[in-house]
């Protein structure tokens, strides 16, 4: 009951959250549990009946819904402000569940692999068309960096203000630069907005 | 009789502690009316009139105060206790309801762009 022994402070933190999205197997939960606090954790959502109509759920004829699971983490950022990061399914049929993500949130990160860029694009239509940020992060599987930057910027046709970078989910300091990338995309939007 | 627990007759709560024998939403009783001022990210803690309903709860629900003596998201309460985002928002919502735990609703913030630096310092420091 001490207060100097308890790290949680009874009062609630502040809470921010940052998506991170792409295409299956892109390393969304590799990239969250690279940072987390916590054992990254699982949840579920299921999709409602007028979702699943939208789905093809033709394979499923005995179900009504399906379930989409999704990986989160969270770090203590300060005494007062807790991020939570969600990786969360990058097809264009979960995006139901990225209305619920991303509101409210700060932007978000979209892993890519250079090998399947096509499987980005969702995330890119979705997060540009609701004028949030977002930075492309490149995971370079197998260690390599076969396409440079400006190649992959000309192919998946992002303007020049979107940060790009490398980053290996696996590194912590990678995904720490990602994170930092989009706050300060963020931040600079914030201030734009205000002062104009 | 594994086919007869899949036929989704209403299972009794001493299953329910053992995992998914029930199906989820009979937790909430066949609801899933969604407060949506309850979102992923709310942090929820039991309040300290909390214990005088304890003894008149199931288990879930028991589970969730139990769960956020200190403050915790919708979405970690959700998977720590293996049930839907869905289910956990109607339980979160009737024990609010009944007082046994606050919502810490954060004051709108006037600045968005000074959370934003805290933000940064923060994940700078990582």
């Amino acid at each position: 009951m001490s207060a100097i022994s308890d790290p949680t402070p009874a009062r609630g933190k502040v809470p921010v959250k940052i998506v991170i999205a792409g295409g299956f197997g892109v390393g969304k939960s590799t990239f969250v549990n690279s940072i987390s606090e916590i054992e990254p954790l699982r949840s579920e959502a299921q999709m409602t009946t007028a979702s699943a109509q939208l789905d093809d759920l033709s394979q499923i004829s005995t179900k009504q819904t399906t379930t989409v699971a999704m990986d989160f983490g969270r770090i203590s950022l300060t005494d007062e402000i807790v991020l939570y990061l969600f990786g969360t399914p990058g097809q264009e049929r979960f995006h139901f569940m990225w209305n619920e993500l991303s509101r409210g949130a700060i932007g978000a990160v979209i892993l890519t692999d250079t090998r399947r860029l096509g499987d980005c694009f969702a995330a890119i239509d979705y997060f540009e068309a609701r004028s949030m940020p977002f930075v492309l992060a490149l995971n370079p599987f197998d260690g390599q960096r076969t396409h440079s930057i400006e190649a992959v910027r000309e192919a998946v046709q992002v303007s020049e203000h979107v940060p790009m970078l490398y980053c290996d989910a696996r590194h912590r300091s990678d995904v720490k630069n990602g994170l930092v990338s989009l706050v300060e995309l963020a931040l600079r939007k914030e201030r734009t907005k205000s002062t104009t | 009789m594994i086919e007869e627990a899949d036929v989704g007759e209403d299972v009794d709560d001493e299953l329910g502690a053992t995992g998914r024998l029930i199906r989820p939403y009979a937790m909430t009783g066949g609801r899933t009316d969604i407060d949506s001022t309850i979102s992923l990210e709310t942090q929820i803690q039991s309040s300290a009139r909390a214990s005088q309903h304890l003894g008149a709860y199931r288990w879930e629900a028991a589970k969730v105060v139990e769960l956020v003596q200190s403050p915790m998201a919708l979405i970690e309460i959700a998977a720590r206790l293996n049930i839907p985002i869905g289910v956990a928002r109607v339980l979160v919502a009737d024990l609010v309801a009944d007082g046994a735990v606050v919502l810490h609703v954060p004051v709108k913030t006037q600045n968005f762009a000074s959370l934003l630096e805290r933000v940064l310092d923060g994940v700078r420091n990582l």
